[in-house]
């Protein structure tokens, strides 16, 4: 029996934006990729929203496309317990 | 239903106390909307600005009532009171509707005008307004404190059960209001204990979403 609790998007969020934190701010999608535990399509899905909501941005290092974390990525993270609190609280 | 005079005016306060609970709690909700651009947290601080407002008509016209301290003027200026009240409810049961939809994910807005003109008619097609108004909001309170309490058994945390008792406090608040319409109890303590639950529930909440206010 798998007692891993799943992730909501919430978490997933969290560990993807702490993904490009702990590597630095800048990873590639490929160390991304393995780093989140998500399929290709999900991590596609999920760097498209979190480019909209400006926490990372695809950006060109050395003629390869990168992932940086920004600095609302950043304010996010610190933000992201308390956050988690809050929608605890509520079941939202 | 008869007011106490020395009442008046302390009510407008503890509302007025209520209203910045609710604004605060917006303000909260509001923060957790830009951080995230997820529409739940929009309705969510949608809900308590409605009921702000709700709260700040509410405190104002007990605040035009305040400087009348006399009986008969109360009688007359009754009438006008009683103009504020559909926009008290009205803005109130937007709110619980909202609250209602962000808990149980309801995302179908004829859904909620539904329910909503469902209980515009069943407020405002009777001799009591306020009455219906009360049953109709401890039903749809019922509803979300199912939710709350689901969520407190679920997360077993102290901001979910801060959450679930806030919401109880603010049910008993109308029960008491609802009790007063019929004229049960000693009118004045019941009035006043009403107020004061309505109080504590708006300030738990605060308390428990303001944690997000403070960085």
């Amino acid at each position: 029996m798998n007692n891993k609790k799943r992730r909501n998007r919430l978490d997933i969020v969290r560990d993807v934006l702490k993904a490009v934190q702990d590597k630095g701010g800048t990873i590639k999608p490929t160390h991304l990729l393995y780093k989140s535990n998500l399929s290709h399509n999900r991590l596609k899905e999920y760097v498209d929203e979190l480019s909209g909501k400006k926490l990372i941005v695809e950006v060109e290092v050395k003629g390869k496309t990168m992932i940086q974390i920004t600095d609302e990525g950043h304010s996010f993270l610190e933000r992201f317990d308390k956050l988690r609190e809050f929608t605890d609280a509520f079941g939202l | 239903m008869g007011v106490p005079i020395w009442f008046y005016g302390v009510n407008a306060l503890l509302e007025l106390i209520v209203t910045l609970a609710c604004f605060l709690i917006f303000y909260s909700g509001y923060k957790a909307y830009r951080l995230t651009h997820e529409k739940k947290y929009r309705f969510f601080s949608l809900a308590f600005l409605l009921l702000g407002i709700s709260f700040l008509a509410r405190t104002l016209l007990h605040l035009l009532v305040f400087p009348l301290n006399a009986t008969f003027i109360i009688d007359k200026v009754r009438g006008s009171v009683n103009f504020g009240s559909p926009f008290y409810i009205i803005l109130t049961l937007v709110a619980y509707l909202i609250i209602l939809a962000v808990c149980f994910r309801i995302q179908r807005k004829k859904t909620i005008s539904i329910l909503f003109l469902i209980s515009l008619v069943g407020i405002f097609f009777t001799f009591n307004p306020m009455r219906n108004f009360h049953i109709i909001s401890i039903l749809l309170l019922l509803y979300i404190i199912g939710h709350f309490m689901k969520n407190y058994i679920r997360k077993q945390s102290l901001s979910s059960l801060a959450t679930f008792v806030s919401f109880l406090l603010i049910l008993s608040g109308h029960i008491l209001f609802l009790a007063l319409t019929f004229g049960v109890w000693q009118v004045y303590l019941a009035y006043l204990l009403a107020h004061l639950f309505q109080l504590a529930g708006y300030c738990g909440l605060l308390v428990t979403v303001g944690k997000v206010l403070i960085k």
